[in-house]
């Protein structure tokens, strides 16, 4: 993966913008439209640049309050040859913040709609509008005193819908946020509104029950996820209600290679059904960083080195590798697959398995039992300490539920890192099948120097990953054209659909250009 | 050692917390949320000038909600950089806005000082903090709220050095901190 230059900015005519910029003051009333060196901009900017000289410095930020001022908003800029870059709270941090592709669009900010339209206790289900975030609907759960939860991800500021449509996941057993879609509302650029779910029926009116992700006919909601066909104005999200019995516990392993029999141990309890999807083996530095830092344990700089990490752990009782996970259900449930886990782990030296307490643990414990009973906080960002004001950019690629497959890429991402200097910090998620390796390379955001150095880094690691057959889930703005690139296969013909489908949905090309690959004019208008 | 982070925090009044609030755009009759890590003694020792009690520990679940409760209208502290900055975004959306900040990092066994603010209070501040010794923040605790009379955070810079160290629980960078709601 060679480096690309830096984008130029969208090409918008001058005359064109003022005359929109005037409308949309019009429109959406002046105090919502930010234009100007005082207005606010600074905030629609990436906090976690690698590469902090780029600019994407947008021309103006629209702060629309409903979905008829969405329509009208896409209406003029459709008018008016103007391209938007839609937001929702802006705080996928890691992955381009609240930041366009480029330079030069005009920023579409949905934070104002902040409210949590429906919450069904009978069925569980919330209806979110993009602006709520975990936090928000926390909430109003526990201000209605109801019994249900969401999953929400380490990091509970950013928006329900956001981090469901970017592939975010959560730690309760229904991790995997796309798996909760039931429904979405989406604006069309020609202004069309779309119900994805039961409300496109006649009935129901665009009020939908949000009980199903799909109805009659094509299945369309995952279309929208990372994509830039639609301005997506409303959520509907399966929530769970709280298990009678939740007991969260970690297994913790002595040595870095022991990640490949944990990984074996743990699969037939994942594919059974024991063990549930949401938990997570953590490397003995990320659980560590909640708690320390690098400055602390002695010099400034380059990785920690292999004896000095098995000091730390066994100064704050962590392992090479920690793996913490919940069980949940009935007493007798939750007694019988700690049972089972227990037996799973018999005969694996240097094994750990420790039941959280409420008393105080290991770094992690505390931290990943909240999030297994969907307590959603901020407390996840006191890894960022570790270099004193830190940074993350995020490696986050797919691969088979194998320990043989997880010991390679630890192992390769580890050497990468000596190489480059920087420690690796990195946890895998369990699915049932797959294995989600999230791999923060946590950096200085003051350090240009620093910033550049994770950027190479992250181009190596990436390369290395597609070499072994992992693919990239998510990823920074940054290298999306170089991610879209590796999902190649038969002449790029996904990416050719998606083309297609982009420029049947959206044939002006005004809505985030560039996002995920994906440009107008079948990719041709990316550096026009 | 803690196993997750804490935090202490409290509404006090302004005069409580400085008389200096009176005469800045603080009035003495509201009050000031300070917020500190309860993780590290020299954040503790900011937490005790202020007057705030050392029993008022919040995880960071219950501090985000008290956060989004917000009415105070000042909000000073002493952190991690990563508590100020989730801290500071958050209610950068309540309208609060940063107008001093100061970066406090352990350089060679010495605590390093950087301060932004209004020109003539971070001066003082700086020349007291380099006569401070460990007990900087117990300094800073007296000084900072003046800094309110920033109307930005641009408005100059000083640097300097505290003869001490900090002490060893410390992160080795703290961040402390005063928004203001506009």
């Amino acid at each position: 993966m060679k480096p690309r230059d830096a984008l130029p900015p969208a090409r918008v005519d001058a005359g064109a913008l003022d005359a929109a910029l005037e409308e949309w003051r019009a429109a959406l009333g002046p105090q919502w439209v930010l234009s100007g060196k005082a207005s606010g901009l600074a905030r629609y900017r990436d906090d976690f640049a690698p590469d902090a000289a780029q600019s994407r410095a947008p021309h103006a930020a629209l702060q629309p309050a409903n979905l008829k001022q969405v329509q009208k908003v896409l209406e003029i800029a459709r008018r008016r040859g103007v391209p938007l870059w839609p937001l929702a709270t802006g705080r996928n941090l890691g992955y381009g913040g609240a930041a366009a592709r480029q330079a030069g669009v005009v920023m579409l900010d949905l934070q104002r709609m902040n409210r949590v339209l429906e919450i069904n206790e009978a069925l569980g289900y919330a209806l979110v509008e993009p602006g709520v975030s975990h936090l928000d609907l926390q909430r109003e759960l526990t201000r209605r005193g109801s019994a249900l939860t969401a999953a929400p991800p380490a990091a509970g500021w950013g928006s329900v819908l956001g981090n469901l449509l970017e592939r975010g996941h959560g730690y309760t057993p229904r991790a995997e946020q796309f798996d909760n879609l039931c429904g979405l509302q989406l604006v069309l650029a020609d202004g069309t509104v779309v119900e994805t779910g039961l409300g496109a029926r006649e009935r129901e009116r665009g009020k939908p029950r949000a009980v199903l992700p799909w109805r009659h006919g094509l299945p369309a909601a995952s279309l929208f996820g990372q994509a830039n066909f639609a301005v997506v104005t409303r959520l509907g999200l399966a929530l769970t209600p709280r298990p009678a019995v939740l007991r969260a516990y970690r297994v913790s392993v002595a040595a870095e290679d022991d990640l490949r029999v944990l990984v074996e141990r743990l699969r037939p309890l994942l594919l059974d059904g024991v063990v549930a999807p949401g938990g997570v083996i953590v490397n003995l530095l990320l659980d560590a960083a909640l708690v320390t830092t690098r400055r602390r344990l002695g010099g400034d700089s380059g990785p920690l080195a292999a004896e000095a990490r098995a000091r730390l752990g066994a100064e704050l009782g962590l392992g090479a590798w920690n793996y913490h996970g919940a069980f949940a259900g009935t007493a007798d449930s939750v007694a019988g697959d700690a049972q089972a886990l227990r037996e799973a782990l018999r005969g694996l030296a240097g094994a750990r398995l420790e039941f959280e307490d409420g008393t105080g643990s290991a770094p992690g414990v505390a931290l990943h039992a909240a999030l297994a009973r969907g307590v959603a906080s901020t407390e996840a960002h006191a890894v960022l300490d570790w270099v004193g004001a830190g940074a993350h950019l995020d490696v986050d690629t797919s691969l088979p539920l194998r320990g043989d497959a997880a010991l390679a890429a630890f192992r390769a991402h580890q050497a990468l890192c000596d190489e480059h200097g920087l420690d690796y910090l990195a946890a895998f998620q369990l699915g049932p099948r797959d294995l989600r390796h999230r791999h923060l390379l946590v950096f200085a955001r003051d350090d240009a120097q620093a910033g550049a150095r994770v950027a190479k880094l992250y181009r190596a690691l990436a390369a290395a990953a597609d070499g072994r057959g992992e693919g990239v889930l998510r990823t920074h703005l940054d290298f999306m054209d170089d991610i879209a690139a590796q999902y190649a296969w038969s002449d790029q013909a996904w990416l050719r659909t998606c083309e297609s489908l982009k420029d049947a949905l959206d044939p002006g090309g005004l809505l985030a250009p560039g996002k995920s690959g994906l440009w107008p004019g079948r990719g041709g208008r990316k550096r026009d | 050692m803690l196993d997750r982070r804490t935090f202490l925090t409290g509404a006090l009044s302004a005069t409580l917390l400085a008389p200096a609030l009176a005469r800045a755009r603080v009035s003495a009759a509201s009050t000031v949320r300070v917020v500190v890590d309860g993780g590290c003694e020299d954040a503790r020792a900011f937490a005790r000038a202020c007057g705030l009690s050392e029993s008022a520990h919040q995880d960071a679940a219950s501090l985000a909600a008290t956060l989004e409760d917000m009415r105070e209208t000042a909000c000073v502290g002493l952190g991690r950089d990563s508590q100020v900055f989730v801290l500071t975004r958050l209610l950068a959306s309540r309208g609060y806005r940063p107008v001093y900040e100061g970066r406090h990092e352990l350089v060679a066994a010495r605590t390093r000082h950087t301060l932004r603010g209004a020109r003539d209070a971070v001066r003082t501040l700086a020349t007291a903090l380099a006569d401070a010794g460990d007990a900087w923040p117990r300094w800073l605790a007296t000084a900072a709220p003046r800094l309110a009379h920033a109307a930005s955070l641009e408005q100059a810079t000083a640097r300097t050095v505290s003869g001490l160290a900090a002490r060893g629980d410390g992160p080795g960078l703290l961040v402390s901190w005063c928004l203001l709601r506009a």
